[in-house]
């Protein structure tokens, strides 16, 4: 039996400014884990990656005739959208004095989560070393500066190459090259330290022991 | 390769992108036979793994079903907005090119033959031949501008006939006989639904213009989908906006 061919995010952008509910769901199912993460990952916080995914998507609702096909790949176009709404929600949250979200898991397991509350059962426990280094990884990505932390969790934790990192962020090839070489080598630093900083307590525990 | 060139590519080393592979197999060599560049490297590799260990803890990570659900509303919604506002819209934007077009047709009839403008005003009853001003059909009265006699070059500008001989309410006799050859037949005027409740005066400028028959569906006008592509001649009552009030068809 034939399968109908996929349909391109061209030919769906095109197809949502017509106004196609279809389209858009299509599209948005391809896109939303993705643009979710990015937020996730640039937050670390699961209602900003929620809110940020809301919010890049009615972005497109509203103005996909704004994408140009020529211009960039629509890739770039939506995480162009998510970046932006990250970096206004990171710089309006800087302003505020941060409470702890009373609903909020850690990440790892909201991993597992599907959203509802309901969680997978499949998943293999992870086990408690790998998941304090998982910890500490997130956390030194967080403490990067924006434009570091952005091509880390472009080119690291999204596995794009540095072009489409590039055409995602508008800059050139070379300032993502040079940008994820420095932050790499800054969070080797911050892992380093909370290496160093773990031992010398584990240490000094089992000194007063 | 030396140390420092080592060191900024190790990230591209430790990902292996970016690269070509003389440049690769250059700095392999180099790891292998430096200690401490070889430890920089297992490093990005290791950090490389962390990375990827974080990334695969999100993996299942996805925005949850509600917002799903609140952006098809969103979509439907502004569907529901954009629908019954897309035919008054284009037929704005059509009304508008129509009454472009009329205005610079008859722009070009005031320029090159200014001594055929000419309103008149006719009575004759609707639906008859037309050979000079208007009827008084649906709108009230209309008045129409004379028309060049003959074809004109400009189809657009082409109007009836008999008032170009400058007379007023009838043909010269003398241009009779061509008359007779250019005689038309044409409808009443019909007013359009964008024109509702607009009353028409006795000075109304008129154009005609030559225009798709499909363009009738702009005013809010049936088309035949059988002729639909065929050009037709219309004349046009424009108002004091130059905005088209009242249409009748014209062969």
């Amino acid at each position: 039996m034939l399968r109908e061919p996929e349909q391109t995010d061209d030919q769906l952008l095109r197809r949502i400014i017509a106004g196609e509910e279809a389209s858009f769901v299509c599209f948005y199912r391809r896109w939303q884990t993705r643009i979710y993460r990015f937020a996730l990952h640039m937050s670390g916080s699961a209602s900003v990656a929620e809110d940020v995914t809301q919010e890049s998507f009615m972005s497109v609702i509203r103005d996909a005739s704004r994408f140009d096909p020529a211009l960039g790949t629509a890739s770039a176009y939506l995480f162009g959208i998510a970046r932006n709404q990250v970096l206004r929600r990171l710089e309006k949250d800087r302003m505020l004095v941060p409470f702890p979200e009373p609903n909020e898991a850690p990440l790892e397991s909201r991993a597992k989560s599907n959203g509802n509350g309901h969680h997978a059962t499949s998943v293999q426990p992870i086990d408690l070393a790998r998941k304090q280094t998982i910890e500490h990884v997130r956390e030194a990505v967080l403490s990067l500066p924006s434009h570091y932390r952005e091509v880390v969790v472009l080119c690291d934790l999204q596995e794009m190459s540095y072009d489409e990192a590039a055409a995602a962020l508008n800059c050139a090839i070379g300032t993502v090259r040079s940008r994820l070489h420095r932050a790499r080598t800054l969070l080797a630093a911050k892992l380093f330290d909370l290496r160093q900083t773990q031992t010398n307590s584990a240490a000094r525990s089992r000194g007063s022991n | 390769m030396k140390c420092a060139e080592f060191s900024e590519i190790v990230s591209d080393l430790a990902r292996n992108e970016g690269l070509d592979e003389s440049l690769r197999q250059s700095a392999m060599l180099h790891a292998d036979a430096c200690p401490s560049c070889d430890e920089e490297l297992e490093m990005a590799r290791a950090l490389s793994a962390a990375l990827h260990a974080l990334a695969a803890s999100t993996t299942a990570s996805t925005a949850p079903e509600h917002v799903e659900e609140f952006l098809r509303g969103e979509m439907r919604q502004r569907r529901a907005a954009v629908a019954p506002m897309r035919t008054p819209r284009a037929q704005r934007w059509a009304i508008g090119g129509i009454a472009g077009l009329a205005a610079a047709a008859l722009i070009s009839v005031v320029l090159l033959k200014p001594e055929l403008l000419r309103l008149t005003r006719d009575n004759s009853p609707a639906g008859s031949t037309q050979s000079a001003g208007a009827t008084t059909q649906g709108p009230e009265a209309t008045a129409q501008v004379a028309p060049p006699s003959g074809n004109s070059e400009a189809a657009t500008a082409r109007g009836g006939n008999s008032a170009a001989t400058g007379n007023t309410g009838g043909a010269n006799s003398a241009d009779t006989a061509s008359q007779d050859a250019d005689t038309e037949y044409a409808t009443s005027y019909i007013a359009l639904p964008s024109a509702e409740g607009a009353i028409f005066a006795e000075d109304q400028t008129v154009v005609r213009v030559s225009m798709p028959r499909s363009a009738l569906a702009s005013f809010g006008l049936p088309v035949r989908s059988d002729a639909a592509d065929a050009n037709i001649l219309a004349d046009f009552v424009l108002g004091e906006d130059g905005m088209p009030q009242a249409v009748r068809l014209v062969q």
